[in-house]
C-alpha cells in the first residue's frame, strides 16, 4: 500500500512551489472584515498595561538595570498606555524613579511617545509601524537627553488576544497584559 | 508588500481551481464588474461550459461565443485579429477573425464579455482543436491589451484541455479556496497545472493570490487554516460568507449594484485594491 504523505510533506512543497512562483516573504495575510471589523471595534480606545514583563522579569527592573545601571535607585513607577483610533495607535510610556546621589536625590523621568499606524495581520496578529515619535529623560525636572524616532522602522508584528477584560499583547519574549481605561 | 498586477503589465488574470463550489464564477464577476466601476475597462471571458457566467449577465443566449471564436482560431491559416488597426492587417492568403463578431458588447459600463454560447464546448470541439487554438487565443488575448485594461477568465473545475488553453494565455492565476480539508491537495494541484502552462507557453505564469471565499470565523480549525496558508509566500485574502452574493446574483445585478458597503464587498474592495490597481 502506498504510503500517505505526511501533512508537513505536503507543506514543504507547496512552499516550494509558490517560493518559485510568488511574491516572497511578508507578502500578507488578509482576514475578512466580517472579522476584521468587530476585532478592530474592540481594540479601538485607551488601554493601560497592567503587567509588563519581559521573560519572568518585570520590565521596569529590566529597564532600570539597563537604563539605570551603575546607580543607586529609589522607588520605581512604571505607567504604559496604548490608545488604538481609526488606524493609528499612540503610545505612552513614562518611568519615574528617585536616584540616590551624595549631591541629592534627583527625579529621574523618561517618558516615550509614539504614533503608530496599525491593522490586523491576520486573526492574531497586529501589525504596528512606528511613524513618528520620542523619547525624552528629565533630571530633576530638567530635560537632559531627547530623541527623536529615527526613520520609521519596519512594522512590528505583535500577537493579540482577549482574555476576559483584558487584551494581551506579545511580542517574542515580551508579554503585556491590558486593561480597558475608557 | 504585495506587488500589485498593474505596475507590472499583469493584465490577463484567470480564476481557476480545479475544485468546484469554490467561488470562481463569484470572483471573476465581482472582481470584473468591480474594476468595471472603478473606471477600467474589462474583458470578461467565461471559460467554464457550465455557463453561469454568461448566465448572471444575461448573455447566455447570445449568439458570438467562446466556443466559436476557439473554433475558429483553430483552423488552418486562420490569424487572430483584435479589431485595432495595429492588428487588424491580415496576411495575404489567411483569413483574419473578428474577435468583435464574437464579443457581447456592454454587459455593465466599461465591461464586455466573451460569453460561452454553448456548453457543450468540450465534445463538440474536441481536445484537438482546442489545443490547434491554444497559442493564437493566446496572442488574440495579448493583442487585446491595447483595448482593455484587464482581461478576466472565469475557469471551470478541470484540467482538461480548455482550462489549460485559458491558463496558458494568461499573465497571472488567482486561485479561490475554502476553508477545507481538500483545499491543500486542491492547491498543489493547481500549482502544478499552472507551472506546466507557463513551460508549454514559454512564458511566465504565476500564482499571484489565495482567496478564500465563504469564510466564516465560526468554521472548525479556521485558525488551523489560517496559521498554515500565512506560512506560505503568497498574498491570501478572505472573503466572507455573506448572503448578499447569492441575492444579488438571483436578482442578475453584482455584488456593488447590490451591496456595495457590505462586509464581502469590502473584502474585494481588498483585492482590487492589493492585487489590481496597487
Amino acid at each position: 500500500m502506498a504510503k500517505r504523505p505526511e501533512k508537513s510533506d505536503v507543506r514543504e512543497r507547496i512552499t516550494r512551489k509558490l517560493g518559485e512562483s510568488a511574491q516572497g516573504p511578508g507578502a500578507g495575510y488578509s482576514i475578512s472584515s466580517a472579522v476584521s471589523e468587530p476585532l478592530k471595534r474592540k481594540l479601538r480606545g485607551r488601554w493601560m498595561v497592567c503587567e509588563h514583563l519581559v521573560g519572568e522579569e518585570a520590565y521596569l527592573t529590566r529597564f532600570i538595570s539597563r537604563a539605570l545601571r551603575d546607580m543607586e535607585i529609589e522607588g520605581g513607577e512604571y505607567t504604559a498606555e496604548y490608545e488604538f483610533r481609526e488606524s493609528i495607535c499612540l503610545k505612552r510610556v513614562g518611568i519615574r524613579a528617585t536616584i540616590l546621589e551624595e549631591a541629592g536625590s534627583p527625579e529621574y523621568y523618561y517618558r516615550l511617545r509614539v504614533a503608530s499606524v496599525w491593522d490586523l495581520e491576520g486573526a492574531g496578529f497586529l501589525s504596528i509601524r512606528p511613524e513618528m515619535g520620542y523619547q525624552c529623560t528629565e533630571l530633576g525636572g530638567e530635560p537632559a537627553a531627547v530623541k527623536d524616532l529615527d526613520e520609521p522602522p519596519e512594522p512590528v508584528i505583535v500577537a493579540f488576544r482577549f482574555e476576559g477584560d483584558s487584551l494581551i499583547l506579545e511580542e517574542g519574549d515580551d508579554y503585556k497584559r491590558l486593561e480597558r481605561l475608557n | 508588500m504585495i506587488s500589485a498586477l498593474a505596475p507590472l503589465g499583469l493584465k490577463i488574470v484567470a480564476i481557476a481551481n480545479q475544485k468546484g463550489g469554490v467561488g470562481k464564477t463569484v470572483t471573476a464577476a465581482t472582481l470584473a464588474s468591480g474594476l468595471a466601476r472603478r473606471g477600467q475597462r474589462v474583458l470578461l471571458v467565461d471559460g467554464d461550459p457550465q455557463g453561469n457566467l454568461s448566465l448572471l449577465f444575461g448573455v447566455e443566449d447570445k449568439k458570438p461565443e467562446l466556443g466559436a471564436l476557439l473554433e475558429m482560431l483553430s483552423k488552418d491559416g486562420a490569424e487572430d485579429g483584435a479589431g485595432t488597426d495595429s492588428v487588424n492587417a491580415s496576411m495575404p492568403g489567411r483569413r483574419k477573425v473578428n474577435v468583435d463578431e464574437y464579443l457581447a458588447k456592454r454587459v455593465k459600463l466599461r465591461l464586455d464579455m466573451l460569453p460561452l454560447g454553448h456548453r457543450r464546448l468540450r465534445t463538440e470541439l474536441g481536445d484537438g482543436r482546442l489545443e490547434k487554438a491554444e497559442m493564437p487565443f493566446a496572442n488574440l488575448l495579448q493583442k487585446l491589451k491595447t483595448r482593455y485594461d484587464w482581461i478576466l477568465m472565469d475557469t471551470s473545475p478541470s484540467n482538461g484541455v480548455l482550462e489549460r488553453l485559458l491558463i496558458s494565455a494568461s499573465d497571472a492565476v488567482l486561485i479561490p479556496l475554502e476553508f477545507q480539508v481538500f483545499s491543500v491537495s486542491g492547491l498543489e494541484a493547481i500549482l502544478d497545472d499552472i507551472s506546466r502552462c507557463a513551460e508549454r507557453s514559454g512564458h511566465d505564469i504565476k500564482a499571484r493570490a489565495l482567496i478564500f471565499t465563504k469564510a466564516e470565523n465560526g468554521l472548525a480549525r479556521v485558525d488551523t487554516y489560517r496559521k498554515v496558508f500565512s506560512s506560505f509566500n503568497i498574498p491570501i485574502f478572505e472573503v466572507c460568507k455573506s448572503e448578499y452574493v447569492p441575492r444579488a446574483l438571483e436578482r442578475g445585478r453584482t455584488l456593488w449594484e447590490a451591496a456595495p458597503a457590505s462586509y464581502v464587498a469590502r473584502d474585494y474592495t481588498r483585492i482590487l485594491d492589493k492585487v489590481f490597481l496597487g
